[in-house]
């Protein structure tokens, strides 16, 4: 009797516990999914009652042209951002693990740009990227030659991932700094023994080791990708030729200014959808589960 | 006992049910219990003043309902803070800082009221002589946005950098400007003009919208819901653009507006709401400024039209005291010496067709040459196409007549007929 009466105090202090992020996540999470899930199948204006539409939403959405141009935008993005932010991170994190003295300084210094405003930053490298900015003074002064840093709709997306990388490297870098340090010595001391060079001791041990922080970093970029916004909207616009239009962007019109909830909801899902679909391939192909014997 | 999962549910559930529940009878208890009128005034502190004084009135004087007023909230932009306004119904009675086409788009969504159909309405508009104003806006006959001002954009030109090149006045035409291009074009460093304003669909308005107006005298892009750009005008406007652009004569759309104050351009669009930002921040640069029309093609005849940037005042349906709202609004518009506050306050020209006539107006405007010239234009200033799907068709004519046009991915007849075909798609499905 004394158990049962005990088991159940300890259930209702252990739901009391957990009861307010269950609400948050009630309120936050499960209820605007649900929602989405709904506007999905429905004809909806803000306004109006939902009426139901069938799948006349998701036809839409995937017979729409700038929906495939928003997905491979994103694809081209990834594919300049993920190398450029892996190997400037990595670059950043063996460079702080060589400093002696102001370590923490510098670590903060580019963690800086992680806290920085989106909007602000964003001002900051239209301005400085410029075909009349001072990098494009600079260049043509001495070099003779400008660099159309948001004017090519071939050149654009490398811009944005440059200024996206320029906010995540410390971020990034610090998580690839703390899986370095939790490798042992050791491993290196009996690389040294047996002759193993410098990259040879990268390739087999630093970078197997640090499996768990490259996986988490592309999953964070991966998702980072999908939900670019605020570069391209302050910066670029989605131009030029459509070039740096990205889902969030469309979305975002598509809601907010042209009044078509039930579009931005459902394009909303099929982003997540393949966003998730990314995230599964590639930590299928990249995740590996990492011991030392 | 213990407690199972299907309570913890329950149990959530209810809660989330007792929220929901709450707001929505605090949301209606609120509506019934006002006993004053609600009104969203633009965020701007200039704006804010204006309405500080005439609200003040109203209330002091005890001329009708209370009203509270307060900037539209704080969001990305206006329209969607009034849009989540509607959506979980805490929207005001009335709103100013609407556009005609989010009139439009409110009304299509059952949200305003056809202010036409007031008592008093033809009087008001008829006192205040805005009756090719209102007609602009007017959609099947329908108004619902009255209209608080209307801005035309017109061309800054630096006197200092033309008299450089030996141009006594401002270019007007477009064979004066390409003369102009021709010798003051400095690639990465100084260009003639800013002729594309920018990547995104509201630029339109300032480059193709404006040069279509002034060239076709006010012709509409979109009529009847079609596209009506594929003409004479359309290309003419078209060729010259084709011409600034193969011949990097134009400053790079990406480049921030603003760049006549650092001289890196001699001609650029801007509206009146510029005017007291540049005194304040560029007094040298301002004083070597001088305002001129939309350029035209050569031999053209009659006034310059533009591109009129406007706003104006809705009441929302959900208002449970229109009447009273409209009594305001009437009261507001009824009286010339506040369209003159107005105009001190923001330097931005109220939608009336007597500006230059009436001579309230007249000392003001004398003592702000500036002001006084974009008062010319309020009567040849068109406003955006009456269509639902602004956005869309402006995207469109982004997306398929200036940029490929600037890429060279497309001649002018091609940008035409495909800058046709999908303003058409945009407005009949909606689609972007």
């Amino acid at each position: 009797m004394f158990k049962k009466n005990f088991n159940a105090r300890e259930a209702r202090k252990g739901f009391s516990m957990v009861s307010i992020f269950l609400i948050y996540s009630l309120i936050f999470f499960v209820y605007p999914l649900v929602w989405m899930i709904i506007l999905m199948f429905s004809k909806w204006n803000f306004i109006s009652t939902p009426k139901f539409a069938g799948f006349y939403n998701i036809q839409t959405v995937l017979s729409s042209e700038i929906f495939w141009i928003t997905i491979l935008n994103t694809l081209r993005f990834m594919v300049f951002y993920i190398p450029i932010v892996l190997i400037a991170s990595f670059l950043f994190a063996l460079m702080l693990r060589r400093i002696k003295y102001g370590k923490t300084f510098i670590a903060l210094s580019f963690l800086v740009a992680q806290v920085c405003s989106g909007v602000a930053y964003s001002i900051i490298f239209s301005k400085l990227l410029s075909p009349i900015g001072p990098i494009n003074i600079f260049l043509n002064t001495h070099f003779h030659f400008t660099v159309p840093w948001f004017t090519s709709p071939n050149m654009a997306m490398f811009t944005i991932a440059l200024i996206v990388t320029w906010k995540f490297v410390g971020y990034y870098g610090i998580i690839f700094y703390s899986g370095m340090n939790s490798i042992s010595n050791s491993l290196y001391e009996a690389a040294d023994l047996d002759g193993a060079s410098k990259k040879r001791q990268f390739f087999g041990i630093t970078l197997p080791l640090l499996n768990a922080q490259v996986v988490l970093v592309l999953v964070l970029s991966i998702t980072l990708a999908f939900g670019l916004f605020t570069e391209t909207f302050i910066i670029t616009g989605g131009g030029p030729l459509s070039s740096t239009m990205t889902p969030m962007l469309v979305m975002y019109n598509a809601a907010f200014q042209q009044l078509q909830p039930t579009y931005a909801a459902t394009m909303a899902v099929f982003v997540a959808l393949i966003s998730a679909g990314i995230v599964k391939v590639t930590k299928k192909i990249i995740e590996r589960d990492v011991t030392i014997v | 006992m213990s407690i199972k999962k299907h309570h913890i549910i329950i149990t959530l559930l209810l809660v989330l049910l007792g929220f929901y529940i709450y707001s929505i009878y605090n949301n209606a208890k609120q509506q019934t219990d006002r006993n004053y009128l609600e009104l969203w005034v633009a965020p701007n502190a200039n704006e804010m003043k204006f309405w500080t004084t005439v609200v003040g009135e109203w209330n002091s004087e005890h001329l009708g309902m209370p009203i509270h007023f307060e900037e539209i909230p704080q969001s990305v932009s206006s329209e969607q803070a009034i849009l989540s306004s509607l959506a979980g119904k805490t929207n005001p009675d009335m709103s100013s800082n609407i556009f005609s086409a989010f009139g439009e788009q409110l009304a299509s969504l059952g949200a305003v009221y056809d202010l036409s159909q007031f008592q008093g309405f033809n009087q008001l508009v008829d006192q205040d002589d805005m009756q090719s104003i209102v007609k602009s806006w007017s959609v099947n006959g329908a108004n619902y946005v009255f209209p608080m001002y209307s801005n035309p954009v017109l061309i800054w030109w630096r006197k200092d950098l033309l008299a450089k090149y030996g141009f006594s006045a401002p270019p007007t035409t477009y064979s004066q400007l390409l003369a102009l291009a021709k010798v003051a074009t400095i690639p990465n460093q100084q260009y003639a003009i800013r002729l594309i304003n920018g990547n995104t669909w509201d630029s339109r308005w300032y480059d193709f919208v404006s040069y279509y107006y002034a060239a076709s005298n006010g012709a509409p892009y979109i009529q009847n819901n079609q596209a009506s750009f594929n003409n004479a005008y359309g290309k003419t406007v078209l060729d010259f653009f084709n011409t600034v652009m193969r011949n990097n004569w134009m400053l790079p759309p990406s480049v921030s507006n603003g760049s006549i104050f650092a001289g890196n351009v001699i001609g650029e669009i801007h509206g009146p709401w510029d005017i007291s930002f540049a005194q304040v921040q560029y007094p040298n640069v301002y004083k070597n400024i001088e305002v001129g029309p939309i350029l035209v093609p050569d031999g053209h005849t009659g006034p310059v039209y533009t591109y009129a940037d406007t706003k104006g005042l809705v009441i929302f349906k959900s208002s449970k005291h229109p009447q009273e709202a409209w009594k305001f609004i009437q009261w507001v518009y009824s009286n010339p010496q506040f369209a003159k506050l107005w105009l001190e306050d923001t330097q931005m020209t109220p939608a009336r067709g007597d500006l230059l006539t009436n001579p309230i107006f007249k000392s003001y405007l004398a003592q702000n040459p500036m002001v006084a010239q974009y008062a010319k234009y309020v009567a040849t200033a068109v406003p955006t196409a009456p269509v639902l799907n602004t956005i869309g068709s402006l995207q469109a004519i982004t997306d398929n007549v200036v940029q490929p046009l600037m890429f060279g991915k497309v001649t002018v007849n091609q940008a035409l007929i495909n800058g046709t075909k999908k303003v058409n798609s945009a407005i009949k499905d909606g689609s972007f």
